[in-house]
C-alpha cells in the first residue's frame, strides 16, 4: 500500500516530532498517606473544575476571517498581475469581471460578517493558546484554501482569465500559493499546541 | 519455518514444553480449575469475501457502475466535446484529459483521486474521493470546451478509455482470483504445519499468579505513573502530533492506563494508592476537549453530519479503548464511582456537555455492535477495524461481569463475522474493511495480527490462540539469525509518532501477544532482538526506549506485567473473593515508596517495597482491614496495630532503605 506509506510519511515529516524531543514527564510526588494531587472530577451534583477552565474560544470564526480574507487577497493579487500583464482576460466582457468581483466581495464580507458573530461569545477565554499566533495560523489556513479554491473556480470553471503564453512557470507556482499557506498555517499551529501541551503554570 | 524445527511440536510434552502447549496440568503457582486443548487450524474458504462484505462490494460497484453507465452514453453520444470528456472523466480519473491531449493533467488527476482516498482512509472524508473524481471530470470538461479546430482533441480517446476500464476491471478480477487461489494454498499447507498443534484454553485461576516486580520493571512502571500522577490539567511528556491518527494522545491515556492496571493484576492487586489515582487520572483526561474535539471534524466530514458528542456514533477509537480503561479501573481498585451517571462528562463550553457514565457507555457501545451487521463499528467514519472493535466488545464483557449481565450473544456475533468478514483463506486478518463500500486494504501485518490477540483473548481465546500459532508459524524464526524475517516495510513504523524505518513497535506488540499467550520462548526471543537494536534511556530512575513513541513506551510496559492468560483472567473473570474483602495498602509516598509486590489472602497482607529515591522513613496507610481487630506487623520490627472502626489504619516511621518485606495477618 505505496500511498498510505506516502501519506504517512508526508504526515511524518510536517508533523512528527523526533521521539527524544518528547521530554520524560517530570518526576511525580505524591507525599504519604493521604495527601493527594490537584484537580480531579468532582462525580457529584457540580461540574468537573477542570471542563470549565478548558473552555476556549472556538477557531472556526478565525479559519471564516481567513477564508475571507484571502479571497480578498486573491482579488487583489489577480488584478495587479493582470496590470502587469502576467495574466491575460478570457472573459466575453467586462460584465463578467464585474459580476465576479461582486460575487467576490459579497462572499468575502459575508464571511467576515458570520466570522464576527461566532467570535462574540462572552463565555469563551483563550487560555492555553498565544493568541497572536493562533490567529496568524487560523488565517494562514483559511485563506490558502480560500486563495486554491477561488483560482481553481476563477481559472477553470469560469475561464475568467489564462497565463500569457509560453510562461509555464506561473500556473504551477501561482496555484501552490494557497497550499503552501495551509503548510505554513498548520506547522505553526502545531508549533503552538505542543508550546500549550508542555506549559507548566506555577504551582499554587 | 516449519514448527517441527522447534522445540515445543513434541507432540509428547516435554518438561520444557511451554505451558501453554502442555495438554494438562498446571503450573506452579497458577492453579487452574480446568483446562482443554483446541485445534489450531485455519478455516477453509470457498469465496474471498463473506456475505456481508459481498453485499457491500456488489451496492458499491452497482453506484460506480451507475457512473460508468452515465460517462459510457456520454461518450457514446459525443454531445460534445465537453460532454465527452465529462463522460470519459467518470469512466476513469483523468480520462477526460487522455481525449483533451493532457497528460500532466491526466496524471495529477489520477494522482488527486489516490491521494483522496489515502485521506478518505486516514481522516474518513466521505465526499473527498467522488469530488476528486468527478471535479477531474468536470475540469476536463472545461478543457474540451477551450479546445478549437486548430487544436483538435483526441477522437480515438472514446475507445481508449472505455478500454483501459475494460482490461483494469478483468486484470482486477483475475488478481483477485489468482490470489484467492494462492491464500487457500497458504492456507492448507499452514494447516499441514498446525495439525498437531493443540493449543491449551484454561479456566481461570483459582488464585491468578502474583510475582514480584523487578527493579527494571519498577523502573518501567515509573514511567507511567510519572505520566499520569501529573495534575489533570497538565500534559508534560505526551505527545501532542495529531489528534486523529495513531498518534493521538487519547491512545498514550488508554495505554498508560493499561499498562498500571496490568501491573496491578500481576504484581500488586492488594495495592490502590497513587496506582488507583494514576489510572483515574487517564481515564478522566479523557474528557479534555483537546483529546475529543477531534471527532466533531471527522463526523462532519465522514458522516456528513454535525454531532461533537464523541461517543454518540462511531468513533470506536476513543469509546471502546476508554471503555475498558473505566472497566478494568473499577474492577481492580473495586471502585465504581464512574457509574454513576454523570460522573464521565465531555464539557466544551456550557452548550457543549455530554454526560456518561460506565453504564451508559457500555449500553451505547453494546448498540452500536449489536445493530452492525459486521458486529463491529467504524473508527473513523466508514472504515471497521477489529482490533478496534474488540475494545468496544471488552468494554461490554467487564461491564456484564460487574453487574451480572451477559455479552456472550455479542461475543458469537462478533466471532461470526471475524471468520466470515475479517479472515483471509491464509489465515492472515483484514485489518481494515470499509464498512460502507465493503473493500479492505493493506495494512502493517505484523503489527495488526500481533495486536489482536491479547485483546481477543478475554471472550475468544480459541481465535486467539489460532491468530497467535498461525502468526508464530508464519513470521517467527526462533532458530534463525532474524527472529522475524517476514516483517514488512508497513510493519517498520512507529505509529505513536510516525516514525519509518524502526520495527521496534510491532516488535512491542509481539512480545505482548506472545505474554498472553503464554509463549514465554517467542516472548523472550523477541524481547532479546528488541533490546539489541533499541536503546534505553534513564532519569531519575525511569527508564524508557529511546526513539519509540509515548504510546510504545507504553505498550511495552503492558507486556512488561503480562503474563500467560492475565488479559483474559482480567477482563473476563472476577478477581478472587480475597482480593475484594481483604487487607489493602490504601496509601503510600511517590516515588519514595515504590511498591513491588502486594497480594491479599483475605485476611493477611503481603507487601515487597523498594525505596525509589533513596531510604526514607514513611508512613504507609491500609485500609480494609477488619474494625476494631488487631494485626502483627512483621518485617518493620515487629509491630502492633490496631484498625479504626473504618478498617483503616497508618504504619508510622518504615524505614525503608532496600527492599523490605512487610507482612499483617491477624493478631
Amino acid at each position: 500500500m505505496l500511498c498510505c506509506v506516502v501519506l504517512l510519511a508526508f504526515v511524518g515529516m510536517v508533523l512528527r516530532r523526533r521521539a527524544a524531543d518528547e521530554p520524560f514527564p517530570p518526576p511525580a510526588r505524591s507525599e504519604a498517606a493521604t495527601q493527594t494531587r490537584l484537580a480531579r472530577v468532582n462525580t457529584e451534583a457540580e461540574p468537573p473544575s477542570h471542563g470549565a477552565v478548558n473552555r476556549e474560544a472556538p477557531m472556526w470564526p478565525l479559519f471564516l476571517r481567513g477564508a475571507a480574507l484571502g479571497v480578498l487577497v486573491y482579488v487583489v493579487a489577480v488584478t495587479i498581475l493582470q496590470a502587469l500583464g502576467v495574466i491575460e482576460s478570457a472573459a466575453t466582457s467586462n460584465a463578467e469581471w464585474l459580476a465576479r468581483d461582486a460575487a467576490f466581495a459579497v462572499l468575502a464580507l459575508a464571511g467576515l460578517l458570520i466570522a464576527a458573530r461566532g467570535e462574540s461569545d462572552p463565555t469563551a477565554t483563550t487560555n492555553s493558546h498565544p493568541a497572536a499566533a493562533r490567529t496568524a495560523a487560523a488565517l494562514l489556513i483559511g485563506g490558502g484554501v480560500a486563495w486554491t479554491l477561488a483560482a481553481l473556480v476563477d481559472m477553470h470553471l469560469f475561464g475568467m482569465f489564462e497565463f500569457a503564453h509560453g510562461e509555464t512557470l506561473h500556473g504551477p507556482v501561482f496555484h501552490s500559493v494557497g497550499f503552501w499557506a495551509v503548510v505554513a498555517g498548520s506547522l505553526l499551529f502545531n508549533r503552538i499546541e505542543d508550546r500549550s501541551a508542555t506549559a507548566r503554570p506555577n504551582a499554587s | 519455518m516449519p514448527l517441527t524445527a522447534h522445540p515445543e511440536i513434541d507432540r509428547a510434552p516435554a518438561a520444557d514444553t511451554p505451558a501453554a502447549m502442555q495438554p494438562s496440568g498446571a503450573r506452579v503457582g497458577d492453579p487452574r480449575r480446568d483446562e482443554r486443548q483446541v485445534e489450531v487450524r485455519v478455516p477453509d474458504r470457498t469465496r474471498p469475501n463473506g456475505p456481508v462484505t459481498r453485499a457491500r462490494l456488489h451496492r458499491t460497484f452497482r453506484a460506480i457502475g451507475a457512473g460508468w453507465a452515465l460517462g459510457a452514453l456520454l461518450t457514446i453520444l459525443n454531445l460534445s466535446t465537453s460532454a465527452t470528456a465529462f463522460g470519459l472523466g467518470l469512466l476513469l480519473p483523468g480520462g477526460g484529459f487522455v481525449y483533451t491531449g493532457d497528460p500532466l493533467l491526466m496524471a495529477l488527476s489520477i494522482a488527486a483521486f489516490s491521494l483522496a482516498l489515502v485521506i478518505y482512509w486516514a481522516f474518513g472524508p466521505v465526499l473527498l474521493p467522488p469530488i476528486a473524481w468527478i471535479g477531474a471530470a468536470a475540469l476536463s470538461a472545461r478543457v474540451a470546451g477551450a479546445h478549437t479546430a486548430g487544436d483538435p482533441v483526441w477522437e480515438d480517446a472514446r475507445a481508449a478509455v472505455p478500454a483501459a476500464l475494460a482490461l483494469l476491471i478483468a486484470t482486477g478480477l483475475t488478481v483477485q482470483r489468482i490470489r484467492f487461489a494462492r491464500a487457500r494454498t497458504r492456507g492448507r499447507r499452514l494447516n499441514e504445519h498446525v495439525s498437531g498443534v493443540r493449543a491449551t484454553i484454561s479456566d481461570p485461576p483459582a488464585a491468578p499468579p502474583v510475582t514480584e516486580s523487578g527493579p527494571e520493571d519498577l523502573s518501567a512502571l515509573r514511567y507511567a505513573l510519572d505520566l499520569t500522577l501529573q495534575p489533570i490539567d497538565e500534559w508534560e511528556g505526551f505527545s501532542f502530533l495529531d489528534q486523529f491518527r495513531e498518534a493521538a494522545v487519547r491512545y498514550q491515556l488508554n495505554f498508560a492506563q493499561y499498562a498500571l492496571a496490568m501491573s496491578q493484576y500481576t504484581r500488586t492487586p492488594a495495592f490502590t494508592g497513587y496506582l488507583a489515582e494514576g489510572q483515574r487520572n487517564a481515564i478522566e483526561k479523557m474528557l479534555d476537549p483537546r483529546v475529543w474535539k477531534y471527532w466533531r471534524w471527522e463526523n462532519l466530514w465522514g458522516n456528513l453530519r454535525w454531532e461533537p458528542d464523541p461517543c454518540r456514533r462511531d468513533n470506536v477509537m476513543l469509546s471502546g479503548y476508554w471503555g475498558v480503561n473505566v472497566g478494568l479501573y473499577q474492577s481492580l481498585c473495586d471502585d465504581r464511582r464512574y457509574e454513576a451517571p454523570g460522573s464521565l462528562t465531555f464539557r466544551n463550553g456550557p452548550r457543549e456537555v455530554y454526560p456518561y457514565d460506565f453504564g451508559s457507555l457500555s449500553e451505547l457501545l453494546r448498540g452500536h455492535l449489536s445493530n452492525s451487521p459486521f458486529c463491529m463499528f467504524p473508527c473513523e467514519p466508514s472504515w471497521i477495524y477489529p482490533f478496534c472493535s474488540s475494545f468496544a466488545l471488552n468494554t461490554v464483557i467487564l461491564h456484564a461481569r460487574q453487574n451480572g449481565g451477559d455479552a456472550s450473544d455479542l461475543i458469537a456475533g462478533y466471532r461470526e463475522s471475524f471468520d466470515r468478514d475479517f479472515m483471509r483463506a491464509d489465515g492472515s486478518v483484514v485489518a481494515i474493511r470499509n464498512g460502507r463500500l465493503g473493500f479492505s486494504i493493506a495494512a502493517a501485518p505484523t503489527i495488526n495480527e500481533s495486536v489482536l490477540v491479547p485483546w481477543l483473548n478475554p471472550g475468544m481465546p480459541e481465535l486467539a490462540q489460532r491468530l497467535w500459532w498461525t502468526m508464530r508459524e508464519r513470521a517467527l524464526d526462533l532458530d534463525g539469525d532474524e527472529v522475524l524475517p517476514t516483517i514488512r516495510d508497513l510493519d517498520r513504523v512507529d505509529v505513536g509518532n510516525y516514525r519509518f524505518g524502526a520495527d521496534t513497535f510491532a516488535r512491542t506488540m509481539v512480545v505482548l501477544a506472545a505474554r498472553e499467550m503464554g509463549d514465554d520462548e517467542a516472548a523472550d526471543a523477541v524481547q532479546r532482538s528488541l533490546d539489541a537494536k533499541a536503546v534505553i534511556e534513564r532519569r531519575d530512575g525511569v527508564r524508557r526506549y529511546a526513539k519509540l513513541s509515548v504510546y510504545g513506551n507504553l505498550a511495552h510496559t503492558l507486556a512488561r506485567f503480562t503474563r500467560r492468560d492475565a488479559m483474559r483472567d482480567m477482563i473476563a473473570f472476577d478477581r478472587p473473593a480475597a482480593w475484594s474483602t481483604g487487607p489493602r495498602l490504601a496509601g503510600a509516598a511517590y516515588p519514595d515508596v515504590l511498591v513491588a509486590k502486594a497480594v491479599t489472602d483475605g485476611r493477611a497482607l503481603e507487601l515487597v517495597l523498594r525505596p525509589g529515591a533513596g531510604p526514607v522513613r514513611t508512613t504507609l496507610s491500609l485500609d480494609r482491614l477488619v474494625p476494631g481487630a488487631g494485626y502483627v506487623v512483621d518485617g518493620a520490627g515487629e509491630r502492633r496495630i490496631v484498625a479504626d472502626d473504618r478498617g483503616r489504619v497508618e504504619i508510622a516511621d518504615v524505614d525503608l532503605g532496600d527492599r523490605l518485606e512487610l507482612t499483617i495477618r491477624p493478631s
